[in-house]
């Protein structure tokens, strides 16, 4: 396939493309994370009542 | 308004008493201001070519680090407690201790700037240009750096924080103010700069004192 | 409108309904739009007579750095809400956009470093864009340090708040200023590849990712804000039940 041999650029476009999906993908996990950690907390706390 | 007189004059007699905090602006001023004629090259046209910058950057630097505690004694024997109290208005309040700071802290800088502005080889109308342009920007930068450490009131080191905070809001009038000096000394056109300052000189003298109360409110309760 | 709906969407356990709701569909259609116009933008799309394949790096640097302004908004606006009628969600809204907007500022600097490299030479220009958007990452920095410093939540969302809205009056004076300092001193450097006009085949795919960046913002404010309510509100009855 032509995209994968773009005369020099590879890098470039995959780095950029690598670190935007990485980004998108860490901005969802920490809101995950954090939301599930409270919800865990408020059980916690629920349960100890 | 005598309530505002017997404001002024107190907080004259805390900057004598409190001479070094005074100094110091002027000491950071004046140091680093010379230190870039020493460390590197001092050819005249160098420095002329730098001297804008090097004006607003040692301002800027100067009147952030000497008002850092602006509010901080006054906040821990309870005065400004005291002014949120009284029947004046708080805004004018903070406005008269915000110009008395500036009479003490900013107005020597621009006494002493004539002297660095001739190590520099500025000559003539140029100095005077040079002291417009602090006056004018230190009064915007003193409203903004009043609003910053209303707001870091309660963080003991507030230092790092309030260079981000200030930095990206005073950007402004730092590029202005150097290209003021530098049309200046290259004699061009300098009323675009100098309306463009005396705008923001304006807009936060209205501002700005309103803000900083609200800040100093927050930060009271 | 008006008042009513703002008390009533603004009272937590709704708003935590709401939220929770709206959150998995913004989420699926914002993924399958980035996945449509990621395809588009690196194997459908044509090759750029002038820039060849690397201006397909602008499919992944444009809507970040639309969505850095367009977050700054809305938490500045979110701010402002929150100030005037001291909503408590609303502070959770803006303090949750802040983490999001300072990385995609962050993405916007480095595919924009990434693209200037093979383009210009250099990963970095003091061009009027670059630099605006550097600040706006200080905007945002100020912002998380300051509230991460002040102990006392009420107080931290106040002063940040504050911040913000400061920073909402003074981005356009920063942009401007930044722009009129950089006209006087390299205009010609880049003017050339300043603003390549896209059109047709190579455009649909940048408007599908910038939509599909959209309501995955929205999808994480979602998630991360209703975390951050239910954090505040752990005391509260209707929390107890969830």
């Amino acid at each position: 396939m032509s995209i994968f041999d773009m005369e020099g650029y590879n890098f470039y476009v995959w780095t950029s493309v690598f670190i935007s999906f990485l980004a998108l993908f860490l901005a969802y996990y920490d809101a995950l994370k954090k939301h599930k950690d409270v919800v865990k907390m408020i059980k916690n706390r629920n349960q100890s009542e | 308004m005598e309530s505002y007189f017997q404001l002024f004059f107190r907080e004259t007699k805390v900057a004598v008493k409190r001479w070094t905090d005074v100094l110091t602006g002027i000491i950071l001023f004046f140091l680093t201001a010379i230190l870039f004629p020493l460390i590197s090259d001092s050819g005249k046209d160098f420095l002329l070519s730098i001297v804008g910058p090097i004006m607003m950057f040692s301002s800027f630097f100067a009147s952030l680090l000497s008002m850092q505690n602006m509010f901080k004694a006054d906040f821990q024997n309870g005065t400004i407690e005291q002014l949120l109290l009284s029947k004046k208005s708080f805004v004018g309040l903070i406005f008269t201790k915000t110009l008395a700071f500036w009479l003490f802290t900013s107005l020597p800088l621009i006494l002493v700037s004539g002297l660095i502005a001739s190590i520099y080889f500025v000559t003539g109308k140029d100095i005077l240009i040079i002291q417009m342009t602090l006056f004018l920007s230190t009064m915007t930068m003193i409203n903004i750096n009043a609003f910053t450490a209303a707001i870091t009131l309660g963080i003991r080191y507030p230092g790092a924080l309030m260079t981000l905070i200030i930095t990206p809001i005073t950007l402004p009038i730092l590029i202005f103010g150097s290209k003021a000096i530098e049309n200046s000394i290259l004699g061009l056109d300098i009323s675009g700069p100098l309306y463009f300052l005396t705008g923001m000189m304006m807009l936060s003298l209205f501002l700005g004192p309103w803000i900083t109360a609200s800040a100093l409110k927050i930060s009271m309760d | 409108m008006g008042l009513k709906a703002i008390y009533k969407y603004g009272s937590p356990p709704n708003f935590y309904r709401f939220v929770t709701r709206l959150e998995p569909w913004c989420l699926y259609f914002g993924l399958l739009l980035i996945l449509i116009g990621s395809a588009g933008g690196l194997f459908l799309a044509p090759k750029d007579y002038q820039m060849g394949d690397a201006f397909r790096i602008i499919y992944f640097h444009v809507p970040s750095a639309y969505l850095s302004m367009s977050a700054y908004a809305a938490m500045g606006f979110a701010s402002i809400i929150g100030i005037v009628w001291r909503s408590n969600v609303a502070f959770s809204v803006a303090k949750s956009i802040a983490p999001f907007g300072a990385l995609m500022t962050t993405i916007a600097l480095l595919t924009g470093m990434l693209w200037g490299k093979p383009m210009w030479g250099t990963a970095w220009v003091w061009d009027a864009r670059l630099t605006s958007e550097f600040i706006l990452l200080l905007l945002y920095l100020g912002y998380i340090t300051l509230h991460a410093s002040i102990r006392e939540q009420k107080k931290a969302d106040r002063s940040a708040s504050l911040v913000a809205i400061l920073g909402i009056i003074n981005l356009p004076i920063i942009h401007y200023s930044v722009v009129w300092w950089n006209t006087l001193h390299q205009a010609s450097t880049i003017s050339k590849l300043d603003s390549p006009s896209i059109v047709g085949e190579m455009l649909w795919p940048l408007l599908v990712m910038i939509i599909g960046y959209m309501f995955f913002f929205v999808a994480v404010i979602c998630r991360a804000s209703s975390a951050e309510v239910l954090k505040r509100e752990k005391r509260s009855s209707w929390v107890k039940a969830i």
